[in-house]
């Protein structure tokens, strides 16, 4: 599984205060498109208390060869 | 075997099923409104009037990059039927763990979480989903994991007679 200190802080650095949730159960250690494209970007709340989620990415400054580069950097 | 306390012939709940559930994913949380992990279970239970010893197992991790400290609050919420998730233990969730501090200095802090409680408020014998919700405390920075290098985290579901 990867470092999700590693995608917190490459996301950080291209988009400080952006909000998603992620549920990684693979065991590759390298950040993978696939991964990415299963982040949950929080764009709300809803009224039991929980995230209003998005597969897309409402963030433009946010892309998956921006996270990789600032990712693998780390 | 009858068994008397004080003369009066005592009855105790017997375990009448139990539900476990492994798992070694991990979670990111970094907003102030809860999301789910993976941890999750179900039970259905045998009678509307037993009691649900449920049992969260796990570790997280509070991750700040810069700024006063990473609070987390963990809660389990319940689902009845399908009918959706609800927050149910515990009601009002506060901190946690993690750490406030005056500096901002980069850390992390590591622990094992172990939620414990008693449902005994189910009414019902359709099927009842538990699931573990994470969030940022409000003012807080950085990042909640849940999970992590393939670290074990268990749900115990067990239905107690009533």
């Amino acid at each position: 599984m990867i470092d999700l200190i590693k995608l917190y802080k490459a996301i950080e650095i291209l988009k400080s205060n952006a909000e998603w949730t992620l549920i990684d159960d693979t065991d590759s250690t390298s950040l993978t498109e696939n991964l990415y494209n299963n982040i949950d970007w929080i764009t709300g709340k809803n009224s039991n208390g929980t995230a209003i989620t998005t597969k897309t990415n409402p963030h433009s400054e946010i892309t998956w060869t921006k996270v990789k580069t600032e990712y693998d950097k780390l | 075997m009858a068994l008397f306390v004080g003369g009066t012939e005592k009855s105790f709940g017997k375990v009448l099923q139990t539900q476990t559930a492994l798992f070694t994913s991990q979670t990111a949380h970094n907003s102030e409104t809860y999301s789910a992990t993976g941890y999750t279970d179900q039970i259905t239970p045998s009678a509307t009037n037993s009691k649900i010893l449920v049992t969260f197992n796990f570790r997280h991790h509070n991750y700040q990059s810069s700024g006063t400290g990473c609070l987390c609050r963990l809660a389990v919420f319940r689902q009845i039927n399908g009918g959706g998730y609800s927050q149910f233990y515990p009601t009002d969730a506060n901190v946690g763990g993690g750490f406030s501090e005056a500096d901002s200095n980069e850390k992390t802090w590591y622990t094992i979480g172990n939620m414990v409680f008693m449902d005994t408020t189910h009414n019902t014998t359709n099927a009842i989903d538990y699931k573990l919700y994470a969030r940022r405390d409000t003012s807080s920075s950085g990042s909640v994991n849940v999970g992590g290098s393939s670290h074990q985290a268990q749900v115990i579901l067990m239905e107690i007679s009533a």
